[in-house]
């Protein structure tokens, strides 16, 4: 297998405004330019921007992924920051640079990345911190960074992507191993057993423990009653489920949350397929955080009664191609402010060692 | 006879370690790569030699005349090792600036001079925030020389290192000094501009709780913030000029505490303050605002270094009862 050589992308973000829905009630939309207050939810996934001296690298003759320090030195980076690991993503462009410190003085920090691709950053502000808009990205910086993988979920850093491509597992089959970050990576909706009948997902968190908190938990509208049907079908209990840039959506799900043997019978199948491939590389980054997201997740039982990263598919499968957007009403009023949170998401969404515990 | 007394300190150390585990004369000829009667030459000396110390007193037995003699071989560096590099050879020990590639003499470094060269040979030093002296040495390869910074994916650029000495112990408590980029921490203030070079014992914090050093091949060694001693004066500033994100500092072995921050939170008159700069010192300027748009600043002082420990990655090494048990639950009965 040789080794393809693909020019690594730069990461920029384009000042052009977006038009979203401000109030569904009303059906009212509102036109944001670069600059502004995000007047709706931050949600989306987080990315973090600093220097690094790394990037990744695929060895031939297997074309495996491996850190690397990168000959043109310490650069700034856009990438993941999960169970205190960065995994560096592409180089950021001047000009984005720029723009962000415009927005908010500094250039490193934390971005918010919608599922339609809207950056989001936060500032402090005499009144606390607010979010702004500042553009719409180029590329995924995870998951689409090099031409070759656009709209092809694949990871970078701690996990596969460009030259991967040659390898069996890098694209993830549906309702096969997750090949991607593993570790709150995307949107967080909550499948529950009443969507059955409401088509409709939620933010995570428990209602009682929310509202004790003062927090509030919102939903999308009944709009998904086929991915619901088909993440229920896997997942009879309901549970979470992470939609990224480019529509990939990933879930979670125990062996014994899996009811339909002919279900259990498919993914044991493609996970036996992916696994095979992998166990051959005992240390392969991807096996290494398949075994932790496993370790985090089995409680006190054993490591096959953790919760299985699996790939459901693509918005585009389901219900017209309708990505999940959450429903807002006319009076939303922000009650999280913290550049470190994503609203909708009781814990961190940068990794600390309780998030595994997700 | 002149091959018999070829056998440098680093060849001794293995002779010693090979012989005492149990290798014959021919075994330990191949591994160290002399003749079989250079290496018995050699253990008959080091046998005088041992003899001589144990007699003289200068040994008090035969264990602490092993680890006064070859004990640098075994004094492996625990952890990621990073520090204030410096080349030496045989004409003494210099740093290398960024721009040009000129070499800069150091001074005060005869006894680093001798000390390194008589562990290794010419390399790259590295001197750590507690003052230890760092070398690295690969056993089956002594004319390797490889830096942390080199090859940072490859395990044997930070694995291979050996504490060699200290500054207290062996160079008398004198610092290494480089006139044109000068070092002493005492003729800074907090949040001057750092003239000397922008290196030193490495170290990262999120803003957060902890401060750590990573490595691509090595789990993240790491601390608290409120067990690293590092005084909440330097932290408040550190924090103040990076924007409250953290990002990287460096703990120089004479304890000065630097940082490259955002020229924009400075409080400076940068034209006065590069005026009064050596064109050694505007260099190293220069290739820090041109790459990243950051200017090093002097936090404070802090002494004593911080102390790191391992902690658990995502890359640990998978045991094979790991893999058997990921596996074993997709495979059909007559598989597992």
């Amino acid at each position: 297998m040789e080794a393809i050589q693909l020019v690594e992308s730069t990461f920029k973000i384009n000042p052009t405004p977006t038009l979203i829905c401000i109030c569904h009630s009303t059906n009212q939309f509102k036109k944001i330019e670069s600059g502004s207050i995000w007047p709706i939810p931050v949600r989306g996934s987080k990315y973090k921007i600093r220097f690094s001296e790394h990037s990744v690298i695929y060895r031939p003759p297997t074309n495996e992924p491996a850190v690397k320090k990168d000959p043109k030195g310490d650069q700034r980076r856009i990438g993941m920051e999960r169970l205190n690991e960065f995994s560096p993503g592409p180089v950021i462009e001047e000009d984005t640079v720029r723009l962000i410190e415009g927005v908010r003085k500094y250039g490193n920090g934390s971005v918010t990345i919608t599922p339609k691709g809207e950056a989001i950053v936060w500032r402090r502000d005499s009144d606390g911190w607010n979010p702004y808009y500042v553009g719409i990205v180029n590329i995924d910086p995870i998951w689409a960074q090099y031409p070759a993988r656009l709209g092809h979920p694949g990871v970078n850093g701690l996990f596969p992507d460009f030259n991967s491509s040659r390898c069996d597992w890098f694209t993830p089959e549906e309702l096969g191993l997750w090949t991607g970050c593993m570790f709150k990576t995307g949107e967080p909706w909550t499948v529950r057993q009443r969507a059955r009948q409401s088509s409709e997902l939620t933010w995570p968190g428990r209602l009682s423990a929310a509202l004790s908190k003062g927090l509030i938990i919102l939903g999308t509208g009944p709009k998904h009653a086929e991915l619901i049907d088909a993440y229920l079908k896997v997942r009879p209990c309901g549970g979470r489920l992470y939609v990224l840039m480019g529509g990939h959506i990933w879930m979670n799900a125990r062996k014994q949350d899996i009811a339909d043997d002919d279900v259990w019978g498919g993914i044991k199948q493609k996970m036996a397929k992916v696994m095979s491939n992998l166990i051959k590389y005992p240390n392969h980054p991807l096996l290494q955080m398949y075994n932790s997201r496993m370790m985090a997740t089995k409680g006190d039982g054993s490591i096959t009664e953790g919760c299985m990263p699996i790939y459901l598919g693509n918005c585009a499968d389901f219900d017209e191609g309708e990505v999940p957007v959450t429903r807002i009403a006319s009076g939303y009023k922000r009650i999280m402010r913290d550049p470190n949170k994503i609203e909708g998401s009781e814990h961190n969404p940068y990794a600390d060692r309780n998030e595994m515990s997700d | 006879m002149l091959r018999l007394l070829m056998a440098n300190s680093q060849q001794r150390a293995k002779i010693a370690a090979l012989r005492g585990t149990g290798h014959n004369l021919e075994e330990i000829s191949v591994k160290v790569g002399l003749s079989t009667s250079a290496v018995s030459y050699q253990l008959s000396k080091m046998k005088e030699y041992a003899e001589e110390s144990l007699l003289g007193g200068d040994s008090s037995d035969i264990m602490d005349h092993v680890k006064k003699t070859f004990g640098k071989y075994a004094n492996r560096y625990e952890g990621i090792p990073s520090g204030t590099k410096y080349v030496v050879n045989n004409d003494g020990v210099w740093v290398r600036l960024p721009l040009s590639g000129e070499r800069l003499k150091v001074e005060n470094a005869e006894k680093l001079k001798n000390s390194f060269l008589e562990f290794r040979g010419p390399g790259r030093a590295r001197i750590t925030d507690k003052g230890e002296i760092l070398a690295y040495w690969n056993s089956d390869d002594p004319d390797e020389d490889i830096d942390i910074d080199d090859e940072s994916s490859d395990e044997k650029s930070s694995q291979n290192w050996y504490v060699i000495g200290s500054v207290n112990s062996d160079l008398d408590g004198v610092f290494p000094l480089i006139p044109e980029l000068p070092n002493d921490p005492s003729a800074y203030k907090p949040g001057d501009i750092w003239g000397g070079p922008m290196d030193g014992m490495r170290y990262s914090t999120d803003g957060r709780k902890s401060i750590f050093r990573s490595h691509p091949s090595h789990p993240r060694w790491t601390t608290s913030r409120k067990n690293s001693g590092l005084s909440k004066k330097i932290w408040s500033l550190f924090m103040e000029l990076k924007d409250y994100e953290g990002g990287r500092f460096y703990i120089t072995e004479r304890g000065a505490v630097i940082s490259n921050v955002s020229a924009e939170n400075l409080d400076i008159d940068f034209q006065d303050a590069v005026m009064k700069m050596s064109s050694e010192q505007r260099q190293y300027l220069s290739v820090r605002i041109n790459r990243t748009n950051l200017v090093p600043v002097f936090l404070g002082t802090h002494q004593g270094g911080i102390t790191l420990q391992r902690g658990s990655s995502i890359h640990d090494p998978l045991t094979d009862a790991q893999l058997k048990q990921l596996n074993a639950m997709f495979l059909s009965e007559e598989e597992v």
